[in-house]
């Protein structure tokens, strides 16, 4: 502990590594050198590798030792409800008012002028009164549960019975930008690592031949890679895109994860003469180098992820049956069908964190109906039957059970009207979901006012969500530290409440 | 009765709050009137407390605020009475006897901070509370932990190594025999220290075509060529030390330096071409930045000189105006932060650009981890939050943000490379046209009129306009179509059901007029509108043809002539829903008086007036033209991201827990004191700090030779990227939390010798460190040495390393004779737009140098990313280094190295060290190009045998230089 307490030391750097260790493997003492001597058993072995490689140098540029006795005693297990989560990102805040969180004062009171004060740029802290508009479409009750879901929804509303609501969630930022980065990386402006790269380093991935931490179809635009950047966390933690969000459905593969320039024999032939030629710089070295050693098996790594992956991202090895729970082929959810459905091979094969985005490349994105609300309308019905199937999907595959499905937008909507027929961002009351592993099925926690602005009970910040979803992942948030720039980070900075009411 | 706090006047509001208190709780506490004892509490108060007050305590509050808590927020207690009344960061929890400056309070009713966070507690509880203190907050809980505030003991912090004051130590006498500078006799004088426990070995001399590579690749980036590689080889024969000597000062006088160089300077001053954060807005001026950077390294810049301009460039005086460019571009540095400009509480944006440029100067320059203090004294090193404050009122002083919803940054004209006599006359020319545009547009223009159009007041007449006109039923208003009268027309919109246009108007006089109506005619309108027209004789509809142009001046349709009387109203009703299908469009109607005109004039004039008008149109038209064509003449401003002083510099507050509106005391602007000597002082006094934000200080206290941390951080930079591994290992963090130095009088020898010999030149450090026998030592190692210093801190050997994304992109193109070396300056975007998101550089392809290629925050060349470019948004003095099998996958398949492997043949084979006779002595030739070096019997048969039969194919040599390029060795130096 004597390093901890300097702050220099390994223990805080390489604690979740052991974290993961233990977790994948049998939990024992290794040394660094006992870790990589048998890193060649596969990805999770090379992450592992890379990432004692990487926290070992590349934590503030300093070197740190391992030392196994002080990670052995740091460790702070708790049991894991999940192992893996799919978010399903609702780019541009959906309306909360008009979807899941169902008020009948609102509708009462339609019309009504409340005072409102000002939380952006131009009427910032000014007091102005502002009209209510009801929601626009009509809400009926669903499931044994009986939760109230608005038309917009109707095939997300067949699994109420499985969902689990927050209708407290407030967060900072009142712009898409600051929001959505505030959403991924737990901060408006300051550089951090995305909540995924977090989930990577501390759990590190399951499958051998595939990144840990995907992005389905990411959209450049509000903060765009920072979205799913590692930041200053090990380069492995990194998020990898799968296609972009100006790109179709039919285009999401990995960067050059095949060689469109050559046949199969000619890859094959400049892959064996690298592999010659590395294999004889490193017996001219002696083999002394861990490095070198490291750079030829992540060309074995990629050659069988070449093989293996272009196969996992093929969707028509699906069955018809299966293609239509997720509306592919129908011409309104074809293409977030085909991301839902990705996204769930993805997580089957493996991958610890894949995020799949409801998203485009403008600076506005799609939910973010400041006019022509009945927009919604559009959006919901690209998105419901595919959320819908991806969740009766994984339900009869077994996988929610261990699987964290997360629904949301960076923000909700303002129950009050922008211009005639919109809705403002409002950061400060507003409706995201869970489904599966460890969340209580068929519960709705906490509220909002009774207009359905302020989020007033079981209020839980996006720290707070974080928190939570880390927890169930096995994850003590206030643990899961990173020494960088002279001090210890967390995924939650100094905030952050594990919600205990909502797990099962 | 007596309360608590006798200092409380009574007053009715206590007394109906005694009242309620009474009557809700059943104790009459007025039974305990006369207790003299102000600090007894009666026992109704006590029993108050235990029944109402702590219960709420200990369930809602304990968990985060007692000492049993796991972790204590805000440095707050409220488990005993003296902790509540301490209280935490914020000040104190309350105030006895009143509620409304009670922060506990506050907080419960979420106003300020909120607490408990997850709601807030019912109305009756926060009553309680409220009576509570106001009742002077009793509270028998005695004793208790009272976190004590921990202080920085500034003397103490002096003693740290990297804040001891800088002095030369003496040589040691060590290395006898080695040594060949007085560099290596600390190397060996530490060696020999550390023997005392181990005898390790120093590595032998790294051989001349291993150190021609080191050279080449440590001081440009770049590997040598073949006739480099040859000519050092010979050089080095004849004697070693003139080959060093000469090969270094050929390489420190390449162009090529600068572009290296600079660029592990961009990486320390996070340099990009966009803002980052949710909107990612391009900085198309960043690149003078760059260039700026560049030509600092390649004149060998005083680095006490970059510091200045970097902190304080638009503050220092200049002899010339290229001095003064020079000056103001070098700070942009402070505006290079990623910021996210789309923040709405500007207040935080302020302070978050604040906050970045402290951070980013601590990193750079002193090496501290300054951002740690934003929120609370600093946890590991002596710097309280009053110094970064000290410092945030000197950037508070300094402006960097222009308003707005995504707000902008400040820019400054340059004046070298403008032509003031241009922008004059341009000015001038600008002037003379607008002048003739308002005249044309002057008689009775009103300010919304649409340019050519014709005002009513040009028209002669008694004009009445649908601006005017009660309109019934759903008209749009339009401008779509011209000519029309005024700011527009309006047009019918379905259903047409009940929708009519009124018109009504006042003549001025008895007498007969022509009624015309303006039809701005089309095909989609209707054919038949009637029009009816009440006049003195009564009513009489007329039927228009909206789709004809109507005779005659082609804009005004007659109605007919009718006769009006003065006392009474003259109607014109547009019957809209009467008329057949097709938009009906009202615009304005015009009462032609006759007895005015004679009856040839009558249509004349009108007609005369609107062709004068459409004339006057045509040269309108011809003058927006030239405007337009003139704005793009305009001579361009050139100008630079740079701060300037705000209007009214002052001192600022601290913010408590690095909340932007939790105030907290003023501090005086000035330095890190600890790093200050004591005889100078940390806080400015001169000049007046009322008119100066103190930059210019802070910059001088910055680049001063008795800051201890300047000159040590500047040297262990240039150490690290020559030899490999910094002294100090950390180099963004010289603090307690980052690594010791491994040679800390060698560092104080090299900062002291920089500072006093060097007269801080880069280059002469440059030199001094490349002529060491340390730099030119092999990196071979032997088990020994690995097993007794695994981290090689002794330096044993040299340290082998992996070439930056930029040496690897730079070799590939240079060795494919693809390497565009036509740009070495200027902007390299290829398409500026508002954000980065939408460039993509497969878009655009380049082959400049990696320096100059368009570096964007949300958007990274590929290459960049998967080989661990520096990450822009964060000040980086050393590149992680990953291991990824994105790494792989790039080499193996992407169209850039293959389209350079392939390229490379192409140029091998045309060249001469290629001979198609001997392909023996073509591999060896390829090879040396590639690695600098022989390659090994087993190397050179593994590619003979990969060409096989095809010794002149060009598919055969692509498929060796794609794998020589992908093979470990490419990409790692000796």
């Amino acid at each position: 502990m004597k390093n901890a307490e300097q702050g220099t030391g390994a223990c805080f750097a390489l604690q979740p590594v052991s974290f993961f260790w233990q977790y994948a493997m049998s939990p024992s003492n290794y040394s660094r050198r006992e870790l990589l001597s048998q890193a060649s058993c596969g990805f999770g072995g090379l992450a592992l590798n890379a990432m004692l490689t990487e926290s070992s140098r590349a934590a503030d540029g300093g070197t740190v030792k391992a030392d196994s006795e002080s990670i052995a005693e740091r460790l702070a297990m708790l049991t894991p409800r999940a192992k893996r989560v799919i978010f399903v990102f609702m780019q541009g805040g959906p309306s909360h008012v008009d979807s899941f969180d169902y008020k009948q004062d609102l509708i009462d009171r339609d019309g009504q002028s409340i005072d409102f004060t000002g939380v952006r740029f131009g009427d910032f802290g000014q007091s102005t009164k502002q009209k209510l508009m009801k929601p626009l479409w009509r809400f009926r009750r669903y499931g044994q549960s009986g939760k109230m879901v608005s038309e917009l929804f109707p095939e997300i509303a067949r699994h109420v019975d499985d969902l689990c609501f927050l209708h407290g969630v407030h967060t900072d930022g009142v712009a898409h930008g600051p929001a959505t980065l505030f959403l991924h990386t737990g901060a408006t402006t300051l550089v951090r690592p995305s909540m995924g790269s977090w989930i990577l380093y501390g759990l590190g991935t399951e499958n051998q031949s595939l990144p840990g931490f995907v992005s389905l179809q990411p959209s450049d635009a509000n903060g765009g890679p920072r979205n799913y950047s590692n930041a200053f966390l090990p380069a492995v933690c990194q998020g990898t895109s799968i296609g972009r969000s100006f790109q179709s459905a039919d285009q999401m593969t990995i960067d050059h994860i095949r060689n469109s320039g050559l046949s199969t024999e000619e890859t094959q032939r400049r892959y064996s003469l690298t592999q010659r030629l590395n294999q004889l710089q490193a017996d001219r070295q002696g083999n002394t180098d861990d490095e070198v050693n490291a750079v030829i098996r992540n060309y074995e790594l990629a050659w069988r992820m070449q093989a293996q992956a272009p196969e996992i991202l093929d969707l028509s090895k699906e069955t018809a049956a299966t293609a239509s729970m997720y509306g592919i082929g129908e011409k309104e959810t074809d293409e977030f069908g085909k991301q839902c459905l990705l996204a769930r091979r993805l997580s089957e094969s493996g991958v610890r964190f894949v995020q799949v985005n409801y998203a485009d490349q403008s600076p506005n994105p799609r939910w973010d109906q400041h006019s022509d609300m009945p927009q919604h309308a559009i959006h919901a019905k690209a998105t419901d039957k595919p959320v819908a199937g991806l969740l009766a999907d994984l339900k009869q595959r077994g996988l929610l059970e261990d699987t964290i499905v997360w629904w949301g937008g960076e923000f909700g909507r303002t129950p009050f009207s922008q211009g005639s027929d919109g809705r403002d961002h409002n950061p400060r009351g507003f409706t995201v979901f869970l489904a599966g592993g460890g969340v209580k099925p068929g519960f709705s926690w906490g509220a909002t006012d009774e207009i359905g602005h302020l989020a007033v009970e079981g209020k839980v910040h996006m720290h707070d969500l974080h928190a939570t979803l880390l927890h169930l992942l096995g994850i003590d948030h206030e643990s899961l530290t990173f020494q960088f720039a002279g001090r210890n980070f967390r995924p939650t900075d100094i905030y952050g409440r594990v919600i205990a009411e909502i797990q099962s | 009765m007596q309360v608590t706090e006798p200092s409380i006047a009574w007053s009715r509001e206590i007394a109906s709050l005694l009242i309620l208190l009474v009557a809700s709780f059943n104790i009459a506490i007025a039974d305990e009137a006369g207790d003299p004892a102000p600090n007894k509490p009666n026992a109704a108060q006590l029993q108050f407390f235990e029944e109402r007050i702590r219960p709420v305590l200990v369930e809602h509050c304990y968990s985060c605020h007692s000492a049993e808590a796991k972790d204590v927020r805000g440095g707050l207690l409220l488990d005993s009475r003296d902790a509540i009344l301490l209280g935490g960061d914020s000040g104190p929890a309350l105030v006895a006897g009143k509620p409304e400056s009670s922060l506990l309070l506050e907080a419960m009713r979420h106003e300020s901070l909120e607490m408990p966070p997850d709601r807030k507690l019912p109305d009756n509880i926060l009553n309680d509370f409220e009576t509570w203190i106001q009742l002077g907050a009793v509270d028998p809980r005695e004793g208790g932990v009272v976190r004590s505030k921990r202080s920085i003991d500034i003397d103490k912090g002096r003693e740290f190594w990297s804040f001891r004051p800088l002095v030369k130590p003496a040589v040691p006498e060590a290395g006898d025999g080695w040594a060949i500078s007085d560099v290596d006799r600390f190397v060996a004088a530490a060696r020999s220290e550390a023997a005392n426990t181990t005898t390790l070995a120093t590595a032998d001399e790294a051989t001349p075509e291993t150190l021609i590579r080191r050279l080449s690749f440590v001081l440009i980036g770049l590997p040598p060529t073949l006739d480099e590689q040859k000519h050092f080889i010979d050089a080095w024969k004849a004697n070693p030390e003139t080959a060093m000597s000469t090969t270094v000062d050929r390489l420190l006088a390449s162009p090529q330096f600068g572009e290296h160089w600079g660029r592990h300077w961009m990486d320390v001053a996070r340099y990009a071409e966009s803002t980052g954060g949710g909107r990612s807005m391009m900085l198309p001026d960043a690149w003078r930045f760059r260039d700026y950077v560049i030509h600092s390294f390649n004149t060998d810049k005083s680095f006490q000189q970059l510091v200045r301009e970097h902190l304080a460039g638009d503050l220092l005086p200049a002899s010339n105006d290229k001095q003064r460019d020079e000056q103001v571009i070098g700070a942009g540095y402070l505006m290079l932060g990623a910021i996210n400009y789309e923040e709405q509480d500007k207040e935080q944006l302020r302070m978050d650009v604040v906050d970045e440029q402290i951070d980013s100067m601590g990193r750079s320059f002193l090496g501290m981890t300054l951002g740690c203090c934003r929120c609370h004294d600093h946890k590991f090193d002596p710097i309280p939050t009053t110094d970064y404050y000290a410092l945030g009122g000197i950037f508070r002083s300094t402006k960097s943000l222009t308003p707005g919803n995504v707000c902008g940054f400040v820019t400054t004209p340059l004046r070298v490379g403008f032509d003031r006599t241009a922008l004059d006359q341009w000015i001038a020319k600008n002037k003379e046209l607008e002048r003739q545009i308002s005249e044309l547009k002057k008689p009775g223009r009103e300010k919304n009129d649409r340019p050519g159009a014709p005002n009513r007041n040009v028209l002669t007449g008694i004009i009445t306009d649908d601006s005017e006109a009660q309109l019934e039923g759903k008209w749009v208003a339009s401008s779509f179509q011209q000519p029309f009268v005024g700011v527009g027309y309006h047009h019918s919109d379905s259903p047409r059901t009940g929708v009519s246009a009124r018109f009504e108007t006042q003549l001025p006089e008895n007498g007969e007029y022509v009624v015309r109506m303006v039809v701005n005619h089309g095909e989609s309108r209707s054919d038949k509108v009637p029009v009816v027209v009440t006049h003195a004789d009564g009513e009489s509809t007329v039927t228009v043809n909206q789709k004809s142009k109507p005779s005659g001046d082609g804009m005004f349709a007659e109605l007919g002539r009718f006769r009006f009387e003065a006392a009474q109203q003259a109607v014109v009703v547009v019957k809209a829903a009467e008329a057949s299908s097709g938009f009906v469009i009202v615009d304005s109607i015009q009462f032609l008086p006759i007895s005015l005109l004679s009856p040839g004039e009558r249509i004349a004039a009108s007609s005369q007036i609107f062709a004068d008008n459409a004339g006057k149109q045509t040269e309108l038209r011809r003058l927006e033209a030239e405007r337009k064509q003139h704005a793009k003449s305009k001579p361009e401003i050139p100008t630079a991201m740079c701060v300037e002083d705000e209007k009214s510099p002052a001192d600022w507050h601290v913010h408590i827990r690095g909340e932007i509106r939790n105030l907290g005391p003023v501090v005086p602007r000035g330095f890190i004191t600890v790093a200050t000597p004591v005889s100078i002082g940390p806080t400015i006094t001169t000049p007046n700090p009322s008119t100066t934000s103190g930059r210019l200080e802070l910059a001088e206290w910055v680049a001063s030779s008795s800051n201890p941390l300047t000159a040590r951080v500047y040297v262990n930079r240039i150490w690290q990227h020559l030899i490999g591994e910094g002294i100090v290992r950390t180099p963004d963090n010289f603090g307690e939390t980052g690594e010791r130095p491994s040679h800390p009088e060698l560092l104080d020898f090299l900062a002291a010798t920089f500072v006093e010999d060097d007269a801080w030149s880069t280059k002469r450090m440059v030199r001094r460190l490349c002529l060491s026998r340390t730099f030119r030592m092999s990196s071979s190692s032997t088990a020994e040495q690995t097993a007794a210093d695994p981290d090689n801190r002794l330096l044993t050997h040299a340290i082998r390393r992996r070439l930056d994304a930029e040496a690897v992109r730079d070799s590939l193109l240079q060795i494919a004779g693809s390497l565009d070396r036509s740009v070495q300056s200027g902007r390299t975007i290829a398409k500026v737009s508002t954000y980065d998101n939408e460039y993509r550089h497969s878009m655009y392809p380049t082959n400049v140098r990696s320096v100059f290629v368009p570096s964007f925050r949300n958007t990274m060349l590929d290459l960049f990313e998967v080989f661990d470019g520096a990450n822009p948004n964060l000040v980086s003095g050393k590149r992680t280094r990953s291991t990824r099998p994105a790494q792989a996958l790039y080499m193996l398949n992407s169209p850039f190295v293959m389209q350079q492997a392939q390229s490379a043949a192409r140029e091998f084979l045309k060249s001469p060290p290629f001979e198609a006779k001997n392909p023996d002595i073509s591999v060896r030739n390829a090879w040396q190009i590639c690695m600098s070096r022989e390659p090994t019997p087993k190397e050179l048969s593994a590619i003979l045998t990969a060409i096989g039969e095809r010794p002149i194919s060009e598919d055969a040599w692509t498929e060796v230089f794609h794998a020589m390029f992908a093979s470990v060795d490419f990409r790692y130096l000796e």
